[in-house]
């Protein structure tokens, strides 16, 4: 072999070891820059929502001349940065009870630090507010989450960490993009996406309804309805503050103190596929409500134990559009699903059963 | 992303296309200069123009992808319905109005109205102002 010839060779040679080397190191870069971008943006949404939050606090106070507004800001932060710690399911007997008395907990711990905040508020402005905290609880905790991965992949050069928060990002995004949208909805106190289910009781409660309304349990209604010689019972969270009410509980005692229902249908919003159209409508058998599941395992369970049917009526939506304010295509929708309900109704249940109606969701902006 | 960041970012993404287009078309002009005129002994021009055409169309691309992109923007609907004949008002909700709130009475025969709707309408914005 000449001795040129080797040269070259071993020159090509480091050279394509240095290329092979450079191009990783490239795309790690273009990673970390990459989620850097998204870090930053979720801070920055994070920051928008706290500023938010404090913006409506003082509105509030202002309005109802409540409090020193120094201390709100404080508070709030702190408000923010407190934790839910989920019960241990090492020994998962009694874990939804478990479940649901602290979520009453927290629920009512952060109802009472806002009124504390801002005594003199009504109802629907603490409640509101409490949306808005949640929120933005939600959207620090993601960016704490992710920045966490971010540091942890950038201290230890771990491209897998990285690859693996970058390939997550999307879904984040999307969740963000919700969370930052339900602000504005939060703030003005108008319905959102996932207002639809107790949008469709609403209406079938102005069309059928008799008139007699009751709040059977906290936040929760109660109204009876008559359709088709079918009494209908229709629950949902009361409103027109941000609440989801306690269907479960309100269910149970319509159980107990009137004869069982021949059917139960729940209606609420769903999140759609890319491919799937928002507004588009399904049905499905079981029970349409999101959340940790507590409510949807107490259903179930009295459901279960009576032998009653469960169907659900779906509407599609995008993630970010349950949270933001109703779009036009949810708001169209809502006929079709009345349609839909009533078509089950009629379908699966014959003239004098008793059939309860539940509109799942956050009831915010729609009354009763 | 809020709005106000989505404009943000595309006047800056049409800046920084504008800018390289502006920076390239002398560049362009000079290499085509010294083509036609023959000056160009070490053929530089023969290696550089293409590329830098090429560059140009990128940055021009670039440049009319950012022109149209679409900033979404909505405006908020009310509609207003009379419960008894069924006139309807189309307006913008206030803060703290809800379906179902009792307005103004009806105009047409003095029943009471109600918020039967409000929803967020997408706004078919002009391309060029965003
Ligand atoms: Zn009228």
């Amino acid at each position: 072999m000449p001795q040129g010839n080797f040269y070259e060779l071993l020159l090509w040679l480091i050279l394509l070891t240095i290329f092979a080397y450079a191009s990783r190191e490239i795309d790690i870069f273009r990673t970390i820059k990459e989620i850097e971008a998204y870090v930053e943006g979720f801070r920055r949404a994070t920051q928008k929502a706290i500023e938010t939050t404090l913006k409506e606090f003082r509105n509030v106070a202002k309005e109802t001349e409540s409090r020193r507004v120094s201390r709100i800001e404080e508070r709030v932060r702190e408000m923010v940065d407190s934790v839910f710690l989920e019960p241990e399911d090492k020994d998962p007997y009694g874990l939804m009870d478990k479940l649901k008395h602290l979520m009453l907990v927290e629920d009512s711990a952060l109802i009472n630090e806002i009124k504390s905040l801002v005594p003199r508020a009504p109802k629907v402005a603490v409640e509101n507010l409490k949306d808005l905290i949640e929120a933005t609880r939600q959207l620090n905790l993601i960016y704490k989450y992710v920045e966490h991965y971010y540091r942890l992949g950038k201290k230890f050069k771990s491209i897998w960490l990285l690859l693996q928060l970058h390939s997550l990002l999307p879904f984040l995004v999307e969740e963000v993009s919700a969370l930052e949208s339900s602000l504005e909805a939060f703030s003005k106190g108008l319905p959102i996406g996932d207002s639809v289910g107790c949008l469709v009781a609403a209406r079938f409660i102005q069309l059928y309804g008799k008139g007699e309304i009751r709040e059977v349990v906290e936040d929760t209604i109660l109204s009876k309805a008559e359709f088709k010689g079918r009494e209908v019972l229709v629950i949902k969270a009361k409103g027109p503050s941000g609440v989801t009410g306690r269907l479960d509980d309100a269910l149970a005692m319509v159980v107990k103190s009137r004869r069982e229902p021949k059917v139960i249908i729940t209606v609420d919003a769903a999140l759609k596929l890319e491919g799937e159209r928002s507004g588009s409508i399904a049905e499905g058998i079981g029970v349409a409500i999101g959340g940790l599941g507590v409510e949807k395992f107490n259903i179930e369970r009295l459901a279960t134990k009576l032998k009653i049917p469960l169907y659900a009526i779906l509407i599609k939506m995008a993630g970010p559009e349950a949270l933001s304010i109703m779009s036009k295509e949810i708001a169209l929708s809502i006929d079709k699903a009345l349609r839909r309900v009533e078509r089950v109704i009629e379908e699966r249940s014959e003239v004098g059963d008793t059939v309860v109606l539940v509109g799942v969701g956050n009831t915010i902006g729609v009354y009763p | 992303m809020s709005r106000e960041a989505l404009l943000k970012r595309k006047r800056r993404w049409i800046l920084l296309h504008l800018l390289v287009l502006m920076l390239i078309i002398p560049v362009i002009m000079g290499l085509a200069y010294m083509l036609a005129e023959g000056i160009d002994t070490e053929r530089v021009s023969t290696v550089y123009l293409p590329l830098a055409i090429l560059v140009a169309a990128y940055a021009g691309l670039g440049l009319w992808k950012g022109y149209r992109m679409e900033i979404p923007n909505y405006r908020l609907v009310e509609i207003v319905k009379c419960t008894n004949c069924g006139y309807e008002n189309v307006t913008t909700p206030k803060v703290g109005d809800y379906i179902n709130m009792e307005k103004e009475p009806c105009p047409k025969c003095g029943r009471p109205m109600k918020v039967f709707l409000i929803y967020r309408e997408r706004v078919r914005s002009s391309k060029k102002g965003g």
